[in-house]
């Protein structure tokens, strides 16, 4: 599962797209799948995000957990649509009858109702939507790339002068040194945990084990933390960290053809989409 | 999200001139803030262009301090006072800021996950030039030169943080390189790298100073690796320079000044001071020492005071049987693994990262267990013992002693493990006490474990093991970044736990320390045992040893190349078995 939301190093025209160009394509998916109401049309967008996975070649295994992920997904909903779908006329059949002592009076009783069942299937194409359409993202976009786009997502020049709209490149430094130095805190962790579990403690206990030795993760992992933190800034102010207010970017976002292609379409589809759910399409709530 | 503006670029010039002083400091005197005596005491140094300066002492002598003058991370950063005059390419660096300095004056320390920012190795590298505002197509150039000194260049677009210790040390020097410093330097740049990682660092280094004629000071306790790669080796002791000059004269002439400040000469100079070639040139070359030894080293059977313990009756302590761990993506950690470890054995475990040593000592107190295949302790399967269980059987002591202190006293992290076991307090007092005596630790009973040296710190985490009373003692790596003296003194009191019966096996990347310490060597690769016999033996087998990245000691190699051509002595360990064979059998 924790495969599904990873980067996978390859070569398609959606890993050389522009990460903020795919950035917009995902935000224009979510208000999609939040402004439309017709059935049909969140289908048809779940639909629209399928043709990139086959472009990205994902292996079987990644196909599989993702399969069960949607499926395991839209059977909730439809269970828990059916049973608490309030709108519907007749239910299918009853569960615990009103008569049924404590649940049926607090409850006025369980029922099944099929209408509730496909309401629920209609909404889980909803998030089935975003999730396709976030994994299409992260799978296909560097990390570094990522940081880099939030810290300089929109970049123009008037006069010589150049102007940065971005999260500051402080934020964007410290996002991306946490990312690399998080594996070497989780190591320590687990060195940590097994020498407790090297002098004699068992973790296997209740929750106040569990406490106990969090109490005592604590003190190691903080000193490490604190050395280390001190350590990386001694590095970062050696090699210039701050130095000049003109840092210079050895990767310079620039947009091509085909990010213009994209953006162009992803433009027009966000946009029809939106005045499609302006002119009677759009999510109302059942009555 | 904010708007910020970029202003026009400012200039960042740096004069390099000719001259052929790099560094010189004047007169320095140094003291940390809040502390009284100072760590630096009337320094003076001049270093020229293109030295090699090999940098050595005691912990706590003021090296690390002398260094950060240099480029102004002391008194800028560290705060305190500092007397007398640091000067950079001949410029008085007062007030001069830090990132100004790290055109000129490049540092690398001690572990290399605290010196990488950035995710990928050609975005680190790039991380100092960019943040001077360079022009793009310069950092460019200056990140592919950087890149081809470290070999990294296949590497470049890879994550960092799934890199081994050798490559991200490479990485963290690469962002050096890319910075172009007239001087570079190491502060024990590879005490936490495997021999392989080692050899890497080292070959940049050499390559820097040798090619590019960059001056290098590198502070290091591998002393046998490095001394053929200095030109000159400053001692520091208390916060003075005390001795100064070529290394080959160093070491030969103030062996016991050195070998008092815990500064271990090279083996090679060690022998030719034996030998008596202090004053040959040639001292520390391999040739010549073993040319004199084959014309002065007296044949004979006898005069070897071996150092192994007798084991009258061994019994079995720990069986492996058929043993085989499978990683969670399938592959294969360990495979087919079968020994016997008998009581009382001191066993060496080696073999580069990677090789399985690791994940076979887990197995011994079962962090990690079994795939298929057995563990025994004295006849007891212990695949179904929990491990607070198996822990009163095996004490295992880590790599790293902050990672086992987990309380604010010393005498409560004794109590610990104790506690755990659910002793009564008359029991677990009287335990500490002994364990506290054995560790030489009683007078810092009610200190804190942090404000210990990190060898009393690490003699802690022994006693909390050996409170737990085991019979057997791993240890992973226990001496790695400690000066030859500490290491010496701290394996002198395993060896006596080993006296009293304790069965040791440790795990080490020092052959020197495996040679002089363990009777039994177990060589791994590629997750199987790949070699397993008495010490001696197994080191006398190089070539094998060879295909693991494994070197015998010098003193072996000698032993051996003189018994290849015809001369009948024994095959020998450490330079004091050399010593011992040469009063039996008289010049």
């Amino acid at each position: 599962m924790r495969g599904l939301f990873r980067y996978e190093q390859k070569d398609t025209f959606v890993h050389n797209l522009d990460p903020r160009v795919k950035l917009l394509y995902l935000i224009g998916i979510s208000i999609l799948t939040i402004v439309f109401g017709a059935p049909w049309l969140l289908i048809l967008l779940f639909l629209s995000t399928l043709p990139f996975w086959y472009f990205l070649h994902p292996s079987k295994s990644k196909v599989k957990s993702m399969f069960w992920l949607f499926a395991i997904l839209s059977l909730s909903f439809i269970i828990s649509q059916s049973l608490f779908y309030y709108w519907a006329d007749d239910p299918l059949f009853c569960i615990i009858p009103p008569e049924f002592p404590i649940i049926g009076p607090l409850t006025n009783g369980i029922y099944v109702y099929i209408d509730g069942a496909i309401y629920g299937l209609i909404q889980s194409f909803r998030f089935m939507t975003t999730i396709s359409a976030a994994m299409i993202f992260v799978s296909t976009t560097h990390p570094s790339q990522l940081i880099t786009a939030l810290g300089r997502f929109f970049n123009i020049k008037i006069k010589n002068k150049q102007y940065v709209i971005g999260l500051p490149y402080e934020i964007a430094f410290m996002v991306s040194s946490a990312v690399s130095f998080a594996p070497v805190m989780i190591e320590e962790c687990y060195g940590i945990i097994n020498a407790m579990r090297a002098r004699g403690l068992d973790l296997k206990g209740g929750i106040r084990t569990k406490l106990r030795a969090a109490k005592h993760l604590f003190l190691p992992l903080i000193v490490n933390i604190l050395r280390s933190g001190r350590q990386i800034a001694i590095a970062a102010d050696a090699r210039g960290f701050r130095a000049t207010k003109n840092r210079s970017y050895v990767k310079e976002l620039k947009l091509n053809s085909n990010d213009y292609v994209f953006l162009t379409m992803v433009i027009i589809f966000t946009g029809f989409g939106i005045y499609l759910s302006l002119v009677g399409y759009g999510s109302t709530p059942p009555i | 999200m904010e708007v910020h503006h970029l202003f026009e670029l400012e200039e960042i010039t740096v004069t390099k001139n000719n001259k052929s002083s790099v560094a010189n400091i004047e007169n320095v005197t140094f003291s940390y803030p809040q502390i009284d005596s100072p760590s630096l005491t009337d320094v003076n140094l001049d270093i020229e262009r293109g030295e090699f300066v090999l940098l050595v002492g005691p912990s706590g002598c003021g090296k690390s301090t002398l260094v950060r003058t240099l480029n102004g991370l002391i008194p800028t950063l560290s705060g305190g006072k500092l007397d007398g005059r640091v000067l950079i390419n001949g410029k008085d660096i007062k007030g001069e800021k830090i990132h100004k300095l790290a055109l000129q004056v490049g540092m690398v320390f001690q572990n290399p996950d605290t010196q990488l920012f950035s995710l990928t190795i050609g975005e680190d590298i790039a991380f100092g030039p960019e943040n001077l505002g360079l022009p793009k197509q310069d950092i460019i150039d200056r990140t592919d030169h950087a890149l081809d000194v470290t070999g990294l260049k296949h590497l470049k677009d890879n994550f960092i943080f799934l890199l081994s210790g050798g490559e991200k040390q490479r990485t963290a020097i690469g962002g050096i390189i890319a910075m172009d410093p007239d001087l570079f330097i190491l502060d024990e740049p590879t005490s936490d790298l495997d021999p392989v990682g080692t050899k890497d660092v080292l070959d940049i280094i050499k390559q820097l100073n040798k090619e590019k004629n960059i001056s290098i000071i590198l502070i290091e306790h591998k002393i046998d690796e490095v001394v053929k790669l200095a030109s000159r080796v400053i001692l520091m002791e208390k916060g003075e320079i005390t001795l100064d000059g070529d290394p080959c004269e160093i070491f030969s002439n103030h062996e016991d000044q050195m070998k008092k400040a815990g500064i271990y000469p090279p083996q090679l100079s060690e022998i030719s001071n034996i030998l008596d070639l202090n004053n040959n040139k040639n001292a520390m070359s391999y040739k010549t020492v073993f040319e004199r030894l084959m014309k002065v080293l007296p044949e004979s059977d006898n005069g070897l005071q071996v150092n192994n313990i007798k084991i009258l009756n061994a019994r079995p302590h720990l069986e492996i049987k058929e043993l085989y761990h499978q990683f969670e993506g399938g592959a294969y950690g360990l495979k087919n693994i079968n020994l016997q470890i008998n009581h009382g054995e001191f066993i060496a475990l080696i073999g580069h990262n990677g090789s399985g040593k690791t994940t076979l000592s887990h197995h011994l107190i079962g962090l990690l267990r079994p795939t298929q295949g057995k563990i025994l302790i004295n006849g007891t399967d212990i695949s179904d013992l929990s491990i607070p269980k198996v822990a009163q059987e095996v004490g295992f002591l880590f790599q790293n002693p902050d990672n086992q202190i987990f309380t604010d006293r010393v005498d409560e992290e004794i109590k610990f493990g104790l506690k755990n076991m659910g002793l009564n307090d008359k029991e677990i007092d009287k335990r500490v006490n002994s364990a506290l005596e054995m560790m030489e630790l009683t007078e810092y009973k009610n200190r804190h474990p942090h404000s210990l040296s990190r060898g009393q710190r690490q003699r802690l985490a022994v006693a909390s093991i050996l409170a737990m009373k085991p019979d057997i003692i791993v240890l992973d790596e226990p001496t790695t970044g400690q000066d030859r003296a500490h290491v010496n003194k701290f394996m002198q009191q395993i060896r006596e736990l080993n006296k009293l019966g304790k069965t040791i096996i440790f795990i080490t990347h020092d052959m020197n320390i495996a040679a002089k310490y363990s009777t039994r060597m177990i060589v791994m690769k590629t997750g199987e045992v790949f070699l397993d016999g008495p010490t001696r033996d197994i080191f006398s087998r190089t070539k094998d040893l060879y295909t693991t990245h494994i070197e015998s000691p010098i003193i072996t190699r000698l032993t051996l190349d003189m018994r290849k051509k015809g001369k009948n002595i024994p095959v020998m360990l450490t330079v004091d078995e050399l010593r011992s064979y040469m009063s039996a059998n008289p010049v």
